[in-house]
């Protein structure tokens, strides 16, 4: 049976070299809490997009940066929080990539975080102590 | 540095192009170069997405139609769709394109959310991607021929193979009928059918003219069309692949089916047997600025036609069309499905009209059609025989048509049971005339056999396995849905299945004690071994009205007792008790919200003895889950106690009656489910020993399964659920029925009792 509660936390450095190994990390653990595929799925995706997207727009500086995942499986939901430094940013306003163009006139961008919203049940952000807080919330039944 | 997670292997294939049967390609190699395909294996992350931009860019080959293997990937990013469609784009300007092939769910998925899916040609399996990119590279260089009225381009196929098919009155789906028309009504209608008009039909989408609404046109269209047969009084169709696309153009306008008729002998070098097929798609210069036609243009001599319209070279002009409120693109040579679906949608449908009510034409897209045969369309068809007299509607015969799509023939035998599906034993021969396997097919009402497929692969296939069923198909047709089981001992063929319920009358008590007790405890383990803690609606998950709405109207009817008497006269215990039908009245409704932590598990919904099959080696089998769920974890064994008494014993006169009362009032008389239960019975009916053995096995089993918690209310109320309705079984006598009544005022006393309500 799925233990009640239970959570990972990974800092993740903001470089493209460190989406594989934390991606590794965080699906090892998520098979041990027998989450669904779906929601092995989105936190994956959810890394990668993330990750990536703070690496382009997120700095203006050049510091080494950390990205941080909070996972949080508590029954049948699955819980990411997902906390960076970067400049304010909320991906709940961004603009959403127009789907009627045809795939080759589409602009660049985007793509990942409707991916995102579209996969998890739910999606919320919050700025706060000078940081993004994005909560991706998935259910299991 | 991580290594790139996904690998990529290329291959060139030689497939063989869609729709040409196997024989013909032992005549005719294929010709042509290979068709590449890509397998790829592994995440396709933004890390592989660079790699496989390296790779595909780099590929040596002149083809333009490739195929990606999506068998081994498991993931694909946002990076990956930029690449995918950056090699679409480039392969798309050569005329050329990609085939994806067997997608994963979740990837499939992902293209879905992204709008994609409709970009890509996708196939389920590799070989039929194989297939259709070798059909898009076997067309030839397009050839310019400017007749009187307009330029044609005309690109002819290689391997084109194609059957006109006459078909007479059936209910079909489109799948079977491929590009046709005639006459029919939509079928699956719940108000039986409606009068026949014109239809026109593809594997995209079906119109057909309502007759009685005042000429207006039902469309269904994508998935759906599928699902929804139509009922045909006859009609034309074409299958197999077209010979030639042509594309034709006058700014100024022009008869499209004049034109075809000059250019049918060019486009086809003139192979066809009986006339000349065609599905067209057009911009026109008329009210409405698109137009999709289908038709045949027989020969003169023809004798299978001898209506239509006369074209000028003597041709008679038969089919269909439909008018499309927005102007489609016809730019693209395409494969005639993949260009509907791109360019006919629900909101572009118009309506059905006449060939000779179609305006003229200024630009049209046409896949032409040389049919070497002309067949009856039931030839290709499964052969369905259905044995015996029992109720057959024509909607089931495309359920099993497609269920067995991949047979030639299927015989059904009715089975016995299934109380809310009719089920049948079918035995079918494969393309090649060989036997296959032994099946079950299940037909009924869609949402019943949704909750089966899906109970099938939540509870059945990730718990249970070997000894349960293994869905192999499932299908719909109009309000009606079945699916296809395997329904095998370990022994295949050879195995004999028999109810449980044979070898609970037949064998004796301890064997039978000790199939009872694996069901439960081996069987069934993983289901009830894993219960959860959490809240339940006992009241309300456990009301017999939801299947026997009518309970009360029987019960006064059949034991003369009304809902509203206060009490229960019980003369056989000398006593009254609490009128349980009362109980089930305004209690359950008046507790209906009430809820209370308890144990849950999955449980079956409806374990009985004809829902458990035992082999000749004893190995045990259950089926039948389309009451399957998470509930109350011990419904299973509340649901099996009135099987064992009220199918299993009749009392044959008013003594035997007040014998099994007494026996009923020591079991109901235990306040915890671990408590032994008293037997009290002082009659010969060996099968009341046998029922209190059974009895305390379940007693004993539900005690397991919930652990430390011995409270029997919510066992009582479980049981309640199926002790009610034996009052409205069919087949029982009074006395019996009057034996379940006072077995429910015996429990809803020791409930009272619990409850402090006494």
């Amino acid at each position: 049976m799925r233990s009640s509660q239970a959570s990972l936390t990974l800092h993740v450095p903001g470089t493209v070299d460190a989406i594989h190994p934390a991606t590794v990390q965080a699906e090892a653990w998520l098979v041990e809490q027998q989450v669904s595929f779906e929601a092995m799925y989105l936190v994956s995706l959810a890394i990668e997009e993330l990750v990536t997207n703070c690496i382009k727009y997120g700095y203006k500086d050049s510091n080494g940066h950390t990205i941080d995942f909070l996972l949080r499986v508590d029954g049948e939901t699955l819980r990411l929080e997902v906390i960076d430094d970067g400049s304010p940013f909320n991906p709940l306003e961004a603009p959403r990539p127009d789907l009627s163009l045809p795939p080759e006139q589409r602009p660049i961008g985007g793509l990942g975080l409707h991916l995102l919203r579209e996969l998890a049940d739910e999606m919320r952000y919050e700025r706060r102590d000078g940081t993004n807080r994005l909560t991706l919330i998935k259910g299991m039944h | 540095m991580c290594p790139s997670p996904m690998d990529i292997a290329v291959s060139f294939e030689r497939g063989t192009p869609e729709g040409v049967p196997y024989e013909r390609t032992l005549q005719r190699a294929p010709d042509g170069p290979g068709i590449p395909v890509l397998t790829l294996t592994g995440r396709f992350d933004g890390a592989a997405a660079a790699v496989f931009d390296d790779r595909a860019g780099g590929l040596a080959t002149d083809t333009v139609h490739w195929v990606l293997d999506f068998t081994g990937v498991t993931y694909l990013s946002s990076l990956g769709i930029r690449s995918l469609v950056s090699l679409e784009t480039r392969l798309k300007a050569r005329d050329g394109g990609v085939v994806l092939a067997a997608l994963a769910p979740l990837v499939r998925r992902v293209l879905e959310v992204s709008r994609l899916d409709g970009f890509w040609r996708i196939e389920p399996t590799v070989e039929r991607a194989i297939a259709k990119a070798r059909t898009a590279a076997s067309l030839t260089p397009a050839v310019e021929v400017t007749s009187g009225r307009c330029r044609a381009r005309i690109r002819r196929l290689t391997g084109a193979e194609s059957t006109v098919e006459r078909w007479s009155a059936g209910t079909l789906s489109p799948g079977d009928l491929g590009v046709a028309f005639g006459i029919g009504s939509l079928g699956g209608t719940p108000d039986g059918a409606s009068a026949p008009g014109q239809f026109v039909s593809t594997p995209q989408f079906t119109a057909v003219l309502a007759t009685e609404a005042g000429g207006i046109t039902d469309f269904v269209v994508g998935d759906a069309s599928q699902i929804v047969p139509i009922d045909v009084s006859s009609g034309w169709g074409l299958s197999g692949t077209p010979a030639a696309v042509v594309e034709l153009e006058a700014a100024g306008g022009f008869s499209l089916f004049e034109a075809l008729d000059e250019l049918f002998e060019r486009a086809t070098s003139g192979i066809a047997s009986a006339g000349f097929g065609f599905a067209a798609l057009a911009q026109t210069n008329g009210q409405h600025p698109g137009l999709f036609a289908t038709g045949i243009a027989f020969d003169p001599d023809s004798p299978l036609e001898r209506g239509g319209t006369a074209l000028p070279s003597g041709r008679r002009l038969v089919g269909g069309a439909v008018t499309l409120r927005k102007e489609p693109g016809v730019d693209g040579v395409g494969e005639l499905h993949d260009v509907l679906r791109g360019q006919v949608t629900l909101e572009s449908l118009d309506g059905i009209v006449p060939l000779s009510a179609c305006a003229p034409v200024k630009h049209a897209l046409v896949w032409v059609f040389a049919p070497r045969e002309v067949r009856n369309g039931a030839a290709k068809l499964l052969q369905v025989t259905v044995e015996g007299d029992g109720p057959w509607r024509p909607e089931w015969d495309a359920i099993v048509r497609r269920l067995y799509a991949d047979c030639r023939s299927v015989t059904l035998t009715p089975l016995h049971g299934g109380f809310m599906s009719s089920t049948f034993k079918a035995v079918a021969y494969d393309q090649d005339g060989r036997r296959t396997l032994p099946g079950v097919v299940k037909i009924g009402a869609t949402e019943v056999t949704r909750r089966e497929v899906e109970a099938n692969r939540n509870y059945v296939s990730r718990f249970i396995l070997n000894n349960g069923t293994t869905v192999l198909g499932d299908a719909q047709a109009g309000e009606w849905a079945g699916l296809r089981y395997n329904f095998l001992g370990i022994n295949g063929p050879d195995s004999r299945l028999v109810w449980l319920y044979d070898h609970y009358q037949q064998r004796p008590a301890g064997e039978v004690m000790t199939l009872l007790e694996q069901v439960f405890t081996r069987v069934l383990k993983p289901w009830y071994g894993q219960p959860k803690w959490e809240q339940v609606h006992l009241f309300r998950d456990h009301t017999p009205l939801r299947l026997f709405p009518g309970l009360f109207e029987t019960a006064e009817q059949v034991l003369g007792i009304s809902a509203d008497a206060a009490e229960f006269d019980c003369p056989e215990l000398g006593t009254r008790l609490p009128n349980p039908f009362r109980f089930l009245k305004h209690e359950y409704s008046r507790r209906a919200g009430e809820s209370r932590l308890w144990y849950t598990a999955v449980c079956h919904g409806d374990l009985n003895l004809r829902n458990i099959l035992v082999d000749e080696r004893d190995n045990l089998y259950v089926i039948d889950f389309s009451e399957t769920r998470p509930r109350n974890a011990v419904s299973d064994f509340a649901r099996m106690e009135p099987v064992l008494k009220f199918e299993m014993i009749d009392p044959d006169s008013d003594e035997e009656l007040r014998r099994l009362v007494e026996f009923e009032d020591a079991l109901m008389s235990v306040t915890a489910l671990d408590q032994p239960l008293p037997f009290r019975y002082d009659g010969t009916d060996p099968m009341v020993a046998r029922a209190h053995a059974g009895i305390s096995l379940l007693r004993r089993c539900a005690d397991r399964a919930t652990l430390f918690e011995t409270d029997m209310v919510p066992y009582w109320i479980a049981l309640l659920e199926w002790t009610y309705p034996v009052v409205c079984y069919r087949q029982l006598s009074p006395r019996l029925k009057r034996y379940a009544a006072c077995s429910a005022a015996l429990i809803c006393r020791s409930i009272q009792q619990i409850e402090g309500r006494a």
